[in-house]
């Protein structure tokens, strides 16, 4: 799994994705990648304008806050830059960069957990991915002052928007999620609901 | 699950995700038919839905987050593949040429008349190209087009024997774009290929920029 993370052109799955772009667009942006597999950072640059706000929006739903987004949007375009001639043009840019987005928040996730986890007093559970939550039993979530569906889904607990980001707005399924969060299907399930339950309880208030 | 029983969010979330089967879908369409409360919060869900579906595929991300990427870049291009020994080998031939044509140009000597003769290019359809290979004709086909119009409309101010030269020399250059173009038609997927054309294409853009600053300045 490790491997399809660092890697995310060997990714086997196929992933929801932006949609393609024209064909006189592609060639474009072939020549563009071509230019900067070179070494042409203007090229890149140009890359970066057409790709970063794709990447931005999708990196703000996932982390919740601009700082944490602003950082990971900086990480997928260095890593891009890195293995730019890896990238073999099959599938628009887009995509690859939108799966080294999600590749790279749940490395980072996953290296977080890991680190907790060292630190954690044995029985005590880790909030966000913790086993399958039961109706009842669902932390206070400071929900109040959000007015909208993007503030809402911000202030969700990080694994519950995790898997709602990448369920409900960009359309991964289910064994998808799994694979990317190491998530057993039941605990995916029960984060799905909850931040479904929790959205339509904060966007009802 | 009975009629007078409210369905949970739960459910209600596997049956509009699809992942309810036979008996199990049936008594919750059943009881939707009938009960508005439940009906009610399955609409709230599906609007939910809907909503989160239709967010904006597009956030401009703060101006910082260029520069800082531009800081975090490393110096050097992008790592490589190591071209095969008999690419070098043809590559270098290209540099041969190229160097004793520019060193011919810039000192100005009388240059010998090489009347090279080069097997006739293998033309391969743009179609039949992977599409890295198309974009690299395309990215460098108006440099290349500029370039060459600049010079030919101002061909006449060239010392003939120069002329000959950088033809001789562009000649053999295309020769190698042809046989690049040739050999991806039969091997799209060799990266080593791409990196062959696009260095060809550099050299014949880099040999029609030297051949116009010869041109006297007007």
């Amino acid at each position: 799994m490790l491997t399809d993370l660092a890697e995310p052109e060997t990714t086997i799955v196929a992933m929801p994705s932006p949609p393609p772009p024209p064909s006189a667009d592609r060639d474009a942006e072939q020549a563009l990648v071509a230019r900067a597999q070179r070494g042409d950072v203007a090229a890149f640059e140009t890359l970066y304008r057409a790709n970063a706000p794709r990447v931005f929006a999708l990196s703000l739903r996932l982390t919740g806050n601009r700082a944490d987004a602003a950082e990971l949007t900086q990480d997928v375009f260095v890593h891009a830059w890195q293995r730019l001639t890896s990238f073999r043009g099959e599938a628009a840019l887009a995509s690859w960069l939108h799966r080294i987005a999600v590749n790279t928040l749940f490395m980072r996730a996953r290296g977080e957990h890991r680190r907790a986890a060292r630190v954690r007093f044995t029985g005590e559970e880790r909030e966000d991915d913790a086993a399958p939550v039961e109706q009842g039993t669902v932390p206070p979530v400071d929900v109040a002052q959000a007015v909208d569906l993007e503030r809402a889904i911000a202030a969700l607990p990080p694994g519950a928007r995790r898997v709602f980001v990448l369920h409900d707005v960009i359309g991964y399924r289910h064994e998808e999620i799994a694979r990317l969060t190491g998530l057993a299907e039941g605990t995916l399930r029960a984060q799905l609901h909850r931040a479904r339950r929790l959205l339509m309880e904060a966007l009802q208030r | 699950m009975t009629r007078n029983e409210h369905i949970d969010l739960e459910r209600l979330s596997d049956f509009v995700d699809d992942r309810l089967l036979g008996d199990d879908r049936d008594a919750v369409q059943d009881h939707l038919a009938s009960c508005l409360s439940c009906a009610s919060h399955l609409a709230r869900l599906q609007s939910l839905l809907e909503a989160a579906h239709a967010l904006p595929d597009e956030i401009e991300p703060p101006p910082a987050v260029w520069a800082d990427v531009r800081e975090r870049l490393p110096r050097r291009a992008p790592s490589r593949q190591f071209p095969q020994r008999w690419l070098l080998a043809a590559a270098a031939v290209v540099l041969v040429v190229l160097s004793s044509t520019v060193t011919a140009l810039l000192v100005r000597r009388q240059p010998v008349i090489v009347a090279t003769k080069v097997a006739p290019a293998v033309t391969v359809a743009s179609m039949q190209l992977p599409p890295p290979a198309r974009s690299i004709d395309a990215g460098y086909a108006v440099a290349i087009r500029q370039l060459d119009e600049a010079l030919a409309q101002r061909r006449a101010e060239l010392d003939p024997a120069t002329i000959a030269k950088v033809e001789a020399s562009l000649n053999v250059i295309d020769v190698a774009i042809a046989e690049a173009r040739r050999a991806l038609a039969d091997d799209p997927a060799n990266r080593t290929l791409l990196d062959i054309l696009a260095a060809n294409y550099e050299h014949k853009v880099e040999l029609l920029r030297r051949a116009n600053e010869l041109l006297p300045r007007t």
